[in-house]
């Protein structure tokens, strides 16, 4: 085994229906302000809420990269303009070298969406390998920022951008660089919509975790990017957020269904404590994976339950931004960095009457309290299941 | 970067008209043409360990990713990373056309056998692992390469057997005809360099490294491009052991290509 070095989270970008930078999501997060709207989506013809990114409506792709434009590249061109995240890089870029950064990248769907509406049309995607293709969107991403490294796209449905920042982390880890560039986009397109539609999972509400009366999930979409650097001496007097600990898991029992005793979330929980070298009780606040649907919360509840006690503060904040499915894991991730460095744990958005059979100690409200430690989970079809630990310095 | 070490345990190779290692190294010896083996069936068998309903609900793409992990043996405390360029364009093409039709009706077992690590699901519950999986897409020309990269980190640093599974499938004409694929796959099961099987069956040792991008200086083969399927590269790597090649480049980033020298 060879010594891990602990990693930092120095640079973030975000962009979803909580708001279009950092600074916006943590004002709706602090206003407690759902990015969800009854949806107005092209050709939808049932009632269900969604969180769209509304400055997607009038965004274009740059000139240089009409092969690529879609609405995933769109969404992650914006993300990449936001927060200074692409002035950030390139001061990476200046102190590793553009071949010492290795990209690792996340998408469940990628541009779907061109060739959705090029069979409206009766027609071909002509530019299939620059949109819909799962590496394209690693292929923009390290053309936009011009950097020639390693480059993997991670695709394991929901748990997808957190499994990319393990990725980042074990190539860190391993010695083979120290920075690392994690992303991950995931736009709304008509296949997930109605696919989750016909496995009966999407609420008519806005989504409601953990509620008596939840109805399902509501789904959103996301961009969002991490700066990944190994700490150095520098850092020892300085406040920042670094990855504690990772931890994954397959459920190995059915594609879309939950282990019934959470198995598969119980050893991801488990293992992430154990590589961050912390104990249940350390944990302050857990961003729940919480999609609301009845079997999802039930499941997860069963594996908070199993590890935590009653004092430990768990929320979803899907009720504000949606699923953003893929990109759930790097979003959330995001959220548990705001939440230590405002020491506040953010409330469930519309959830007003915990299930009772559920016993997750369910925040309805923002918690101002001490925040050190978080735990994100994200679990995704196929039993693919993904946690993270965060801690201040 | 530093050399990695690796040892190469057991291979698995599916396509038409090679169901294994075996045959595959003697297709290699004899000098066979890729093109002939068009012409040939492939061997994508029922994957038996699933449950009948989970079974049935499984397709080809599944099939050969599955089956050709399968040919490994005591998989169930390994790592996985299944990789695939283009993922299952078959159900892309469903759904799509689904979503364009009048009721948009979309089934929901394509619907959840659509996720790009639908495989790895199929493949998780047929040897009812519960250690991480990961399902990731690569460049079409060096998809061996980047997944034996990210093998060779995780063999780094735990020190455990790891299994890699490239494959890709025929991609339905309507979603484009920009490429050419057959339907194919290729599986690595690899270690530290100091493991050594029970009965000492290991197939080589390697050493990877990144070296500075030389096009002169690759592996060159003409037969090979005819296999359309981003696993060529791993076919390279197969006639570098057939051959007992010492050393070999391959495309590997915009700068680099990364190297394997046989031990």
């Amino acid at each position: 085994m060879i010594m891990k070095p602990e990693i930092k989270i120095s640079s973030a970008t975000l962009v979803s229906a909580l708001g279009c930078g950092i600074d916006a999501t943590l004002k709706s997060l602090l206003e407690f302000k759902s990015g969800l709207k009854p949806q107005n989506y092209s050709q939808v013809d049932f009632e269900t809420y969604l969180g769209e990114v509304k400055e997607l409506k009038s965004y274009q792709i740059d000139d240089d990269y009409k092969k690529s434009d879609c609405r995933n590249n769109r969404l992650t061109q914006l993300c990449l303009n936001t927060d200074n995240f692409k002035q950030k890089v390139e001061g990476i870029k200046q102190k590793y070298g553009s071949d010492n950064i290795p990209l690792f990248l996340a998408t469940s769907t990628s541009g779907i969406t061109t060739t959705e509406q090029a069979y409206q049309n009766n027609s071909k995607n002509d530019n299939y390998q620059n949109t819909h293709q799962f590496f394209s969107l690693a292929k923009f991403v390290s053309s936009y920022l011009n950097i020639n490294s390693h480059m993997s796209l991670i695709s394991t449905a929901c748990s997808s951008s957190a499994k990319a920042v393990v990725s980042a982390m074990e190539y860190i880890q391993a010695g083979l660089s120290d920075v690392a560039i994690v992303g991950v986009c995931d736009s709304l397109c008509l296949t997930t919509i109605y696919g989750f539609h016909s496995l009966g999972l999407l609420s008519a509400q806005k989504c409601a975790p953990w509620d008596e009366n939840r109805g399902g999930t509501s789904l959103g979409e996301a961009a969002a990017f991490l700066i990944l650097e190994k700490c150095d001496d520098n850092d020892k007097n300085k406040e920042i957020i670094k990855i504690k600990g990772f931890g994954e898991s397959v459920d190995g029992f059915h594609m879309s269904t939950p282990h019934p005793d959470a198995l598969g979330a119980k050893l991801a929980i488990n293992s992430a404590l154990d590589n961050a070298g912390l104990s249940a009780c350390d944990v302050d606040y857990i961003n729940l994976h919480g999609t609301a649907t009845a079997i999802n919360d039930k499941t997860e509840d069963l594996a908070i339950k199993n590890i935590f006690s009653n004092d430990t503060m768990a929320s979803s904040t899907k009720g504000g931004s949606g699923h953003t499915l893929a990109a759930s894991g790097i979003v959330e991730l995001i959220i548990c960095m705001l939440s230590i460095q405002n020491n506040m744990a953010f409330g469930t958005m519309n959830t007003t009457k915990i299930d009772k059979e559920l016993s997750a100690n369910i925040i309805l409200k923002n918690t101002p309290a001490a925040i050190n430690t978080t735990l994100s989970n994200s679990f995704g079809f196929g039993g693919n299941n993904c946690c993270l630990i965060l801690g201040s310095s | 970067m530093k050399p990695i070490k690796l040892t190469i345990k057991s291979i698995g190779v599916l396509t038409y008209g090679i169901d294994n290692y075996e045959q595959a190294i003697k297709f290699l010896k004899n000098n066979n043409n890729f093109a002939d083996l068009k012409n040939q069936d492939i061997d994508l068998k029922p994957i038996e360990n699933l449950p009948r309903n989970e079974r049935r609900r499984t397709n080809n793409h599944i099939k050969i990713a599955v089956n050709v992990a399968l040919q490994h043996q005591d998989i169930q405390d390994t790592q996985i990373i299944f990789a695939s360029c283009d993922g299952d364009t078959n159900i892309s093409h469903k759904l799509c056309q689904a979503v364009s039709s009048s009721d948009k009706f979309i089934s929901p077992a394509d619907f959840h056998n659509s996720v790009h690590n639908a495989p790895s699901g199929y493949c998780s519950i047929a040897i009812k692992s519960h250690l991480p999986i990961n399902s990731i897409s690569t460049d079409y020309n060096n998809m061996f390469t980047t997944t034996l990269m990210e093998a060779a980190i995780k063999v780094k640093l735990y020190q455990k057997p790891i299994l890699i599974v490239l494959f890709d499938d025929n991609i339905h004409p309507q979603i484009t005809t920009s490429r050419k694929r057959t339907l194919g796959a290729i599986s690595f099961l690899m270690d530290s360099n100091n493991s050594q099987n029970k009965d000492n069956k290991n197939i080589c040792q390697i050493e990877i490294n990144k070296t500075p991008k030389n096009k002169d200086n690759r592996v060159k083969n003409e037969n090979i491009p005819f296999w359309h399927n981003p696993a060529h590269q791993a076919w390279q790597f197969l006639q570098q052991i057939n051959n007992k090649n010492q050393i070999q480049n391959y495309q590997y980033l915009k700068n680099s290509d990364l190297q394997i020298k046989l031990l």
